[in-house]
């Protein structure tokens, strides 16, 4: 169990190896590189090769040949990609070129605020998603099943972006109940210093629970926007699971001795059910990361899915990488360990 | 001997398949549902240019901006006072384009690899395999969007995006195809009388597997247009003035009318809604006619 654990981390480097590689072919296929953007109208021939050399942008891209013959084996490494892949590692992650801070600096400010969110998603769509899903399952073709199964549908095919302007259209602007975006209104996000910048837990932490509370009112539309399809598809996910375990013999012998309808859909059904569901929810939360881009943007949450269309927009590339790469990351290991936890959970399944 | 014996069972035996599809297709009510949003919107598209009251591009009047919905202008008019009914018109047009053809270039390019790697397996496979695994690394929306922050924004990179995002998925339909199917015996004859790995994969095992794939096209032109809309929306699809649903969801979000003036959002979203929504259906009810063993995947 362990090894089959083990292989498959190991199994995820290959394909950390090649985002790095195509997160940097990316940046190199940008038309002007970094000391053009830096030095922009201003450049001269000779302060952009100064800058060149400063960044390592003269370089050659993958292998040295000149600095194998110089410095051996270490200099034919000398190069862009294995600078760029050696700072990684280091989690040396540039420098904004606008800014002139750490990328990294940002990122850890960012992400918070995307953990946040992605939360916030999450306990909506398991909440909701799992007891819709399990009442359809119970009343099947009727027009409850029939009802939430449409809606679901609708959920999936929705435009995020649009939902998120809708909700602020409506319970912002029109009915005036929540607040259109950002994380605090502006008296408190100038005033309040966060600890872990997740302003829900940082509030009750300073003691101040005027913070949380404003914190879960700015949270309520954008995780509403973004648990929109995970919900969808966990209702769905947990309907047929429920379906196909309703219809199994145990669940039939468990009827035939009697037990009421409420034992059997929750204490035999549910719970072997809910093992393909709990899988689908995992893999929610990395499908949460692409959404929290539009949402992010819709709402101006300040979290790393704006910060990367931000980094977008004025051409800060070192943003644009550091935020792809990590997100790209984040992605792989929470769906492999996603596959590793199903693979333990489930006896049935053998591990190779 | 009577002919009034013939079951139900005998029945379906005596259908064409051609006839046994198209039954469980009309059977099949998100099918039906969703063929007939799509035809409607095929329809609206193709019959736009003759349909047009306004100019999509052209026509504005800085009088009329942002007049709330009236007989004269069904959807009202947007910032440019541009009739928004005809530009959520003419966005059938482009979304159309952007899922016919990014999704044929994702289905061919996504094929073929997948063939290829079920064909010759060992390492050809296994590089093919690590390149899907990459690419899927990546939230789909994300790499679009970095792959458009590369080649810069438009509707040509816009289709290019969405292709490379859902490559993966033909290549793991099709390389699934051709394990399944080679051990089959028409495979083998095909083998012995010698046809090159080229004919066995596109005249024989292709035409086999075809369902599954016109399954996954239809779905994937609903996430085709979703994300084309997603990349017009954070200003890299489609530019301004082209009448992309999401490039004008933009427009009026970046200028800060989306929800005082909420018909020039309002609209085109609903028609991105309808349209996703319509071939997500319409797969649902192609994969019961076509594929019926395979369950409906809670997707």
């Amino acid at each position: 169990m362990f090894i089959y654990a083990m292989r498959r981390l190991i199994a995820i480097v290959p394909v950390l190896i090649g985002i790095s590689i195509l997160v940097f072919m990316f940046i190199h296929l940008i038309p002007g590189d970094a000391a053009t953007i830096l030095l922009g109208e201003r450049g001269t021939p000779e302060r952009l090769a100064e800058v060149r050399e400063q960044l390592g942008l003269n370089k050659p891209w993958v292998f040295n040949p000149e600095g194998l013959t110089k410095n051996g084996i270490v200099g034919f490494f000398d190069s862009q990609y294995f600078n760029f892949v050696g700072k990684l590692l280091q989690g040396d992650l540039g420098v904004s070129l606008l800014k002139n801070i750490p990328v990294k600096t940002e990122l850890v400010q960012r992400w918070p605020g995307t953990i946040e969110l992605s939360i916030g998603a999450m306990i909506l769509s398991t909440f909701l998603g799992i007891p819709i899903g399990i009442l359809a399952a119970v009343r099947r073709n009727s027009i409850v099943d029939n009802l939430s199964m449409t809606v679901a549908l609708v959920g999936v095919s929705m435009p995020i972006f649009w939902l998120g302007l809708l909700l602020i259209y409506l319970f912002a602007v029109e009915l005036h109940w929540l607040p259109p975006g950002h994380r605090l209104g502006t008296d408190l996000s100038i005033s309040f210093k966060p600890i872990t910048n997740l302003l829900v837990l940082d509030g009750i932490l300073r003691g101040q629970l005027n913070v949380t509370l404003q914190a879960l009112q700015h949270l309520i539309l954008p995780s509403v926007a973004l648990a929109t399809i995970p919900t969808a598809i966990i209702a769905r996910m947990t309907r047929s699971a429920m379906l196909e375990t309703l219809n199994q013999d145990y669940v039939r012998t468990a009827r035939a001795k009697g037990l009421s309808q409420r034992t059997v859909v929750y204490k035999h059904a549910l719970r072997n059910a809910l093992l393909p569901v709990a899988t689908v929810i995992g893999l929610q939360v990395g499908a949460l990361l692409g959404g929290a881009i539009l949402t992010e943007t819709v709402f101006s949450w300040e979290g790393i899915g704006l910060w990367i269309y931000e980094g977008i927009s004025t051409r800060d590339y070192p943003i644009v990488q550091a935020g792809v790469i990590f997100v790209a990351f984040v992605f792989t290991l929470v769906n492999t360990i996603v596959d590793i936890s199903y693979a333990l959970l489930d006896p049935r399944i053998q591990y190779r | 001997m009577t002919n009034a014996t013939i079951t139900p069972e005998r029945k379906a035996q005596l259908e064409t398949p051609t006839a046994q599809i198209w039954r469980r297709f009309r059977a099949s009510s998100p099918g039906k549902v969703g063929g007939i949003i799509v035809l409607v919107f095929i329809a609206l598209a193709l019959l736009a240019p003759i349909l047009k009251p306004y100019d999509a591009f052209k026509d504005r009047s800085y009088r009329d901006r942002l007049t709330p919905p009236s007989t004269s202008h069904i959807f009202g008019t947007d910032n440019l006072g541009r009739d928004v009914a005809t530009r959520v018109l003419h966005g059938s047009r482009i979304s159309l384009q952007v899922g016919l053809i990014s999704v044929s270039l994702a289905a061919v390019v996504g094929t073929l690899l997948g063939l290829i790697a079920g064909f010759f397996r060992g390492r050809v496979d296994a590089g093919i395999d690590w390149g899907t695994n990459i690419l899927l690394a990546f939230p789909g929306t994300l790499l679009a969007i970095a792959i458009v922050a590369v080649r810069g924004p438009g509707l040509t990179n816009t289709m290019l995006a969405i292709s490379v995002t859902q490559i993966p998925v033909y290549v793991r339909i099709a390389r699934s195809m051709v394990y399944s199917l080679r051990e089959q015996d028409f495979i083998h004859a095909a083998e012995a009388l010698g046809a090159s790995s080229w004919r066995q994969m596109l005249v024989h095992v292709l035409p086999n597997g075809l369902s599954p794939l016109i399954v996954q096209s239809t779905l994937t032109i609903g996430t085709a247009t979703l994300e084309a809309a997603a990349l017009g929306f954070l200003g890299l699809g489609a530019q301004p003035p082209v009448p992309e649903w999401g490039t004008m969801i933009a427009d009026a979000f970046q200028i800060g009318v989306a929800t005082t003036a909420p018909w020039t959002m309002i609209f085109p979203g609903l028609a991105i809604l309808l349209t996703v929504l319509g071939f997500n259906l319409l797969g649902d009810g192609l994969r019961d006619a076509l594929d019926p063993k395979s369950q409906r995947a809670a997707k």
